[in-house]
């Protein structure tokens, strides 16, 4: 198993369906909790683990397209795998559309479940990993002192010391200064790997003018 | 002496003229009992009406078209017997039973029997019993048969409920493609659960550190969603069966049940929730339960149909079954809370090929109300606009056939 801690909600209204699913998510190394429909899962919340929602598409009251939307709406969700019995070409769009992982229909292979539940807790991880570098690259950002973030800004942009020192109004030595503490803080060596960290924490495109970073 | 002459000759005119008025009322006796004969006479063989009178079942009158319905030369006297022997041996019960109905209870009793002939064709016989005589006079009570060849009558008469049972059978097979999506919910619930259930098995098994109880768990799953597949299966084949319309005792809860579930993936898939209010103290219909399962299904489409367009919680089929006390009838209704119809339109719903959808053909409720026809019912529709539409229909009681007349499909008591 790649990610054997990883968490399964399965979400279906029939009980012999959510033993049967859990049975063989569980056999195959998977931690399952299982609700009986939209409200109850909702309620629930989700753990701080891999995990993705394998989502009965007819379940009655809120249906599961209803349950892709609120978890949107509740903000970074795990992927979702969509499982229903009837194979409707509105519904799949819609759902794929909206996001969703993979579309699967009754009755399904192992095979083709494992495979999709596998992709999904990939997907998962690689998004928390993200989540969480872009976390840290904000949190450095954040304590970076106003002139520090100007200097940041003109540095990315592929300015030469000097012109940044005439645009703000300062020696180039200070700049060099301001520049070294930067590296520093946002730990790293290269000018390449700021730039790289500005892309993923989304610095603004150059601009003459500097203004605040990030979102 | 003049005196006595005269009054002896009147005395003797007068027995003589008393005589004479005696013997002509005695000739019109005789002439008006001819004519009755000869009316009688007339009126049989006009209309090729056989008639039976028997005293315990013995032929104690009879008239040469009786003769002729049983084929037998018109002077023989033909007897119980021979009318028993000839009649197929599904209707021979019926008619000791309407024999039987007719002397205990006086009841006027009909029946449409098969007559069994060599080499030819069966024909169709149409009886009626009743008991003549025997209220107080010297006259033995007698049983009275008269007897008609109804076969066109019936042929008609077949050929309309093959017709019916065929539209019918029809319908019930356009319908199959609206609940297409329904079944597959139905067979993939327990299909899913089946294989996901094998799979984590195999997998058990592969690891023989696990437990057997698992395992045992597991199969004991597959046992019962297969047996749900298999339920699924029944209830479709019943009712795409081409069967006779059988009229049997029917539990309108169990009427009602069965189309739910039947229908259970299309009402999740639409998002409709059924209340159902069947009171425990219903009593059983005579009804065919296919054709009836039929109409209800129907109703229940429409109303999810007319619902399409509702917010979800607001999509809701009720329903009820009635029956007021001494009611020859059930009452049902099925109501939606759609956008109700037009009261111009509410007789017209019924017409064939009228409809309000894009995609049906229009037949459906024209159907149904033809079923409930051929069960004696009634079926009508009411509607408050843009609060609903409600569909009822009537199906009488079930009621305990008397004297063994098992076989009474075509007995009406009169």
């Amino acid at each position: 198993m790649d990610y054997p801690t990883a968490k399964v909600y399965i979400v279906d209204d029939e009980a012999s369906v959510r033993r049967s699913l859990g049975r063989l998510l569980g056999v195959a190394g998977y931690d399952v909790e299982s609700f009986d429909g939209a409200d109850s899962f909702l309620r629930a919340g989700h753990a701080e683990v891999p995990g993705c929602v394998l989502l009965d598409l007819a379940l009655p009251g809120r249906g599961g397209l209803d349950v892709q939307q609120a978890l949107l709406a509740a903000g970074p969700c795990p992927p979702i795998v969509f499982l229903s019995a009837q194979c409707d070409v509105y519904s799949t769009v819609h759902a794929m559309k909206a996001g969703a992982v993979d579309f699967l229909t009754k009755p399904v292979e192992a095979r083709r479940l494992l495979g999709a539940i596998a992709n999904a807790i990939r997907l998962d991880s690689a998004a928390r990993a993200e989540r969480h570098s872009q976390l840290q690259i904000r949190t450095r950002i954040a304590s970076l002192t106003r002139r520090e973030t100007e200097v940041f800004e003109h540095v990315v942009q592929g300015r030469l010391n000097k012109q940044i020192a005439a645009e703000l109004g300062t020696v180039e030595k200070t700049v060099k200064v301001h520049r070294a503490r930067v590296m520093q803080k946002m730990h790293v060596r290269t000018l390449a790997e700021l730039v790289y960290l500005a892309i993923l924490a989304g610095v603004t495109p150059p601009h003459r003018t500097s203004r605040s970073l990030g979102h | 002496m003049g005196l006595s002459v005269v009054s002896l000759a009147v005395l003797v005119f007068g027995g003589a003229l008393w005589l004479w008025r005696d013997a002509l009322r005695e000739r019109d006796r005789k002439q008006s009992l001819e004519e009755a004969a000869s009316r009688l006479a007339f009126v049989g063989s006009a209309a090729g009406l056989g008639l039976l009178e028997l005293e315990s079942s013995r032929t104690v009158w009879t008239n040469p078209q009786f003769a002729t319905l049983l084929d037998l030369a018109p002077a023989t006297d033909p007897t119980l017997q021979q009318l028993l022997d000839g009649l197929s041996a599904d209707d021979q019960p019926a008619v000791h039973g309407a024999l039987s109905l007719a002397r205990h209870s006086r009841e006027r009793i009909q029946l449409d029997v098969r007559f069994v002939q060599k080499e030819r064709e069966p024909r169709w016989l149409g009886l009626v019993v009743a008991m003549r005589g025997g209220s107080g006079n010297h006259d033995k009570p007698r049983i009275a048969i008269a007897a008609l060849d109804v076969t066109e009558r019936k042929h008609a008469e077949i050929e309309l409920q093959r017709q019916r049972q065929q539209l019918a059978h029809l319908g019930r097979v356009s319908m199959l493609g609206e609940l297409s999506g329904s079944l597959a919910h139905e067979l993939n619930q327990p299909l899913t659960s089946i294989l996901s259930n094998a799979e984590a098995g195999q997998h058990f098994l592969d690891e023989r550190s696990r437990d057997l109880g698992e395992v045992r768990d597991i199969l004991q799953d597959i046992i019962s969603d297969d047996r749900r597949a298999g339920e699924v299966i029944r209830r479709l084949r019943a009712l795409l069966t081409r069967g006779e319309t059988q009229f049997q005792c029917v539990e309108v809860r169990q009427l009602v049940s069965d189309v739910l579930t039947l229908e259970h993936g299309e009402l999740v898939a639409r998002n409709v929730q059924v209340r159902a209010r069947i009171p425990d103290s219903l009593p059983p219909v005579r009804a065919d339960r296919v054709e009836v399962q039929q109409v209800l299904l129907n109703l229940f489409l429409n109303a999810c149909d007319a619902m399409a367009g509702n917010e979800p919680e607001s999509r809701l089929i009720e329903v009820q079954a009635t029956h007021g006390a001494g009611d020859t009838h059930v009452h049902l209704s099925v109501a939606d809370r759609g956008r109700g119809i037009s009261p111009e339109s509410l007789e017209r719903v019924f017409d064939p090929f009228f409809t309000t959808k894009r995609e049906g053909l229009g037949v459906g409720l024209a159907i149904s109300r033809t079923i409930i026809a051929a069960h004696a019912g009634r079926m009508w529709a009411t509607s408050i606009p843009d609060r609903g539409a409600a569909f009822h229909f009537t199906l009488p009681v079930f009621q305990e056939e008397r004297h063994g007349l098992s076989h009474s499909e075509g007995i009406h008591r009169g």
